[in-house]
């Protein structure tokens, strides 16, 4: 539920100037309760929001703009939460009133009155879904259109970058506790707006949808003892005791996902073996923007983690885990974050980093990667690394760095404390 | 025929039943052949070639002790009735997979007691549960505990519990909590807190005043802590116990994934033994990582750091004399004991110590997924946890009206040692007596 940002042009025509506005604690709030991490700025953030719980029946989204200390207040409600950067200046959010759970975006309502909804999730091109739940009846909503089918039950809602499509695991058959027989002939498959695929498997995990919106895919369990991956409603010709959630490549030709064969786990793609290693273990694969590159992390030996890129293991090593590789937008650099030895790194190109931080958060790369930002908290403070030195105060909260479209700043929003008030603050950073 | 024999073949599980419908001996064969041969570790044949069954390991088993010394529920003859008839080469036969089901799922805790007094060190609990891997493998597996694994894998928590319900359970909690500090607030989905609390489904389904109690614990005593909103709150698993050790896999990455996701210092989870070892030992282990990707301590370690750095004051001890039992998951598995203790000592004025107690306590005859075989085998179980029952009443008649135990299962295990046995005692989590105690 983490700030997801866009880098497409047309979001971003904001000046580079810095600027900062003052955000009040509310005086019946204690400073310590004061929920500055859930300080959400706008994509080009130049508004900053935060749902504050007045009292307990009562909660606000206060809303300020840089350069304005007075916020914008809207209606009260019993509770907000999932608020998440929407377009340039805009959120959205879900709200719960005494009629019930709705999502508002572009400041409106959307016109439903779920008994409840949870998991709002925005795609890159500003479309806003959430699960609803009405009656004991499940039904993800695309941008207040609900799909043609509700379930029995619904989850890991996710939505194709470049359209307005969606996908998610629904559960199709009634289950109730103590059904075996049920259980086992399948009760869940991957759903659409268009409605579920005809197949039910016994469990259905991790859905993955193109960019376009054209292609799905999970990994399912089809017998007790056998996984496999379910692209567009067909199963791959081969299954596993065990697999890892799919991913499909950009241009939504290929499909891959690690499997469990019998040296070990490797990469396998469209239904077949790919990478010639196998390994203690292979999880989170991740195709570069351009589809050209693949990488995942590896364990070549017990208790031994590396990222492989398109089959190679890399040299460096950690004792601890490594996170999801990341790619830069043009595909040339790839990291991730971890931990070694019990502190945090960061690995890029193969290179580890450790330091002087306690936490890192995923690198993020200027377009054609130039430039590498890394957020980092030491202590109760956050920092950012850019390209490995530390170049900015500390902050008490800081969104994920993000590169201007032209690749001439890079942009950072966070709060700091004055006396008993909190600042929110945009800044640049000119790169050379 | 022997009593004990025969209540194996009068056992009336549909799970057992279901699977042994299906009996195929050459795929049976072949399933053993697989896990002996490719996915047992070397300590399997080890074991076996260093077990001398001299018996001295008997003594220490609560079945064997509360069954009068039948040699079939000593640690060792339990080997003999489940494991080794399956891997001697000899035919198997539906009776055969039946019993080794039967004493591997319901006649053996997995407590590890019997390894502390084997001088060739011994892990009865390891050979046991090469058993019930084989007997997952071959779909032969008590109905309850395989509700509850399937429960597991397709909802990652092992109460059917839908993603809203843990959502809703989370406001409704904090809503409460309200009402006695109108200033709290139940975290979720707070990226960078210090601490991730974990619980196990249990807690939202029967013990919602749990996660309330939590609530009100890590206001008072200032931690910046987070529920997380999504799958992977949940760090139990039945899983490892039926055998199915692919889905505790993906049990144990979707609550570490979480915590790595929210960007947590450490992992702290609620009173639970099973849990602790799932999370701390074998689970984590078995998809690659050789210690928790994140630090994770238990409830008990938790309140011994809040107790001893008086992050909270306890206004009056608890007056009602306690004694205390020992989760073999935290005690045996990892030693927790004396930090317990001291726990103890700050929120109660008198323990009475259980005799044996410690890493010798016996086991509560819940654990290793015991109790989660359900009423077919609950009669099973509490006979054969006489001797619970009689460290319990010495505990009593030396005056103590409540037990403590920081462990889910136990509290079901005692409970039911409790009923059967008509012992006058009240069962407490550490959690409960802290936010009597404390002040709010
Ligand atoms: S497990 Fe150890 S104590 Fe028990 S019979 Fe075998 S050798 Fe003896
Ligand atoms: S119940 Fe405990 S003591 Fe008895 S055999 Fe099993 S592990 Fe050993
Ligand atoms: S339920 Fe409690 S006493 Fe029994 S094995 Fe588990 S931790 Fe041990």
């Amino acid at each position: 539920m983490s700030t997801i940002r866009g880098t497409s042009q047309d979001i971003w025509d904001s000046p580079t100037d810095s600027s900062r506005c003052l955000i009040p604690c509310p005086t019946n709030t204690p400073s310590h309760h004061f929920p500055f991490w859930k300080i959400t700025p706008s994509r080009d953030g130049t508004r900053c929001a935060i749902p504050m719980q007045i009292t307990p029946e009562e909660c606000r989204l206060y809303t300020w703009t840089v350069g304005n200390d007075t916020p914008e207040i809207s209606e009260p409600c019993l509770a907000i939460t999932d608020l998440h950067p929407l377009s340039k200046e805009e959120f959205s959010f879900l709200q719960h009133t005494d009629e019930g759970w709705t999502a508002v975006t572009h400041q409106e309502p959307w016109d439903m009155e779920a008994e409840f909804a949870w998991n709002l999730i925005v795609s890159d091109q500003g479309v806003t879904a959430c699960q609803t739940q009405d009656d004991r009846r499940y039904t993800p909503i695309v941008d207040a259109t609900p799909w043609s089918t509700s379930y029995e039950s619904s989850f890991g809602l996710t939505l194709s970058t470049a359209s307005h499509r969606s996908a998610a695991v629904v559960q199709t058959v009634p289950l109730t506790e103590g059904d075996l027989t049920t259980f086992l002939s399948g009760c869940f498959t991957l759903g659409t707006e268009e409605g579920p695929w005809p197949g039910h498997y016994i469990g259905a995990f991790n859905p993955a949808i193109s960019a376009d919106g054209t292609r799905t895919a999970v990994d399912a369990r089809i017998t007790q003892y056998d996984y496999t991956i379910i692209v567009d409603g067909q199963p791959w010709s081969s299954a596993w005791p065990s697999v890892w959630g799919p991913i499909i490549h950009p241009d939504g030709k290929l499909v891959c996902a690690p499997v469990k064969e019998p040296k070990g786990w490797t990469l396998a793609c469209d239904g077949k073996p790919f990478w010639p290693g196998h390994y203690v273990q292979l999880w989170e694969p991740a195709f570069s923007p351009n589809g050209q590159r693949i990488a995942a992390v590896i364990a070549p030996h017990f208790g031994i983690w590396t990222l492989a890129l398109d089959g190679v293991p890399w040299k460096s090593r950690v004792d601890g885990y490594l996170t999801k590789p990341v790619f830069s937008p043009c595909g040339s650099r790839v990291g991730c974050t971890g931990s070694h030895k019990g502190r945090a790194v960061i690995l890029i190109d193969d290179c580890l980093m450790s330091g002087n931080f306690d936490k890192a958060w995923d690198p993020i790369f200027s377009q054609y990667g130039k430039h590498v930002a890394v957020k980092i908290k030491k202590g109760p403070w956050f920092g950012l690394l850019l390209n490995g030195a530390e170049v900015h105060r500390p902050f008490l909260w800081m969104a994920d760095p993000f590169f201007t479209p032209d690749g001439n700043h890079l942009m950072i929003c966070g709060v700091e404390k004055e006396g008993s008030h909190y600042i929110y603050t945009r800044e640049f950073i000119a790169l050379n | 025929m022997t009593e004990s024999n025969q209540r194996i073949i009068d056992a009336d599980d549909k799970g057992l039943d279901a699977g042994l419908a299906l009996f195929d001996e050459a795929k049976v064969r072949r399933i053993i052949k697989k896990v002996v041969d490719e996915e047992a570790s070397p300590r399997l044949k080890a074991y076996l070639s260093t077990c001398v069954h001299c018996g001295l390991c008997s003594d220490s088993c609560h079945y064997y002790l509360s069954r009068d010394k039948d040699p079939a529920y000593s640690p060792a003859g339990k080997v003999k009735e489940c494991l080794l008839p399956l891997i001697s080469g000899k035919k198997i036969t539906p009776a055969i997979l039946k019993k080794a089901a039967v004493v591997a799922y319901t006649r053996c805790n997995l407590c590890k007691r019997c390894s502390l007094y084997c001088t060739l060190g011994v892990d009865i609990a390891y050979l046991i549960s090469v058993v019930r891997r084989i007997c997952h493998l071959c779909g032969v597996v008590p109905h309850y505990i395989q509700d509850t694994a399937n429960s597991h894998s397709a909802t990652f928590n092992q109460m059917w519990i839908k993603d809203d319900e843990w959502l809703d359970c989370l406001y409704w909690q904090e809503e409460e909590a309200r009402e006695e500090m109108p200033e709290i607030s139940i975290p979720v989905e707070h990226e960078g807190a210090d601490v991730m609390y974990s619980v196990i489904g249990p807690e939202p389904k029967f013990r919602a005043q749990l996660i309330y109690q939590a609530a009100v614990i890590m206001e008072k005593a200032g931690i910046n802590w987070t529920f997380p909103g999504t799958r992977g709150w949940d760090n139990s698993d039945m899983c490892m116990y039926t055998g199915d050790y692919e889905t505790m896999g993906r049990l144990k990455k979707a609550h570490f994934d979480t915590a790595i996701r929210l960007k947590v210092n450490r992992i702290v989870m609620g009173e639970c033994g099973h849990a602790f070892r799932s999370v701390f030992d074998t689970g984590n282990r078995y998809i690659g990582w050789k210690t928790p990707p994140i630090p994770i301590v238990h409830a008990v370690e938790f309140y011994h750091e809040l107790l001893t750095e008086n992050k909270i004051t306890i206004k009056k001890k608890l007056a009602t004399p306690v004694t205390f039992h020992d989760p073999c998951n935290i005690v045996r598995g990892s030693g927790l004991h004396e930090m317990a203790r001291t726990v103890v000592g700050h929120i109660c004025e008198t323990l009475i110590e259980m005799e044996p107690n410690r890493e010798h306590n016996f086991c509560c005859g819940a654990g290793g997924g015991v109790i989660n075989c359900g009423p077919p085998f609950k009669n099973e179980r509490v006979l054969g946890n006489r001797v619970k029952a009689e460290q319990l009443m010495a505990a009593k008649a030396k005056g103590a009206d409540i037990v403590i135990t920081p462990c889910h299962n136990c509290h079901g295990g005692l409970e039911d040692i409790i009923q059967h046995y008509g012992i006058d005692m009240e069962i407490k989590f550490l959690s409960d007596i802290i936010y009597e105690t404390m002040e709010i």
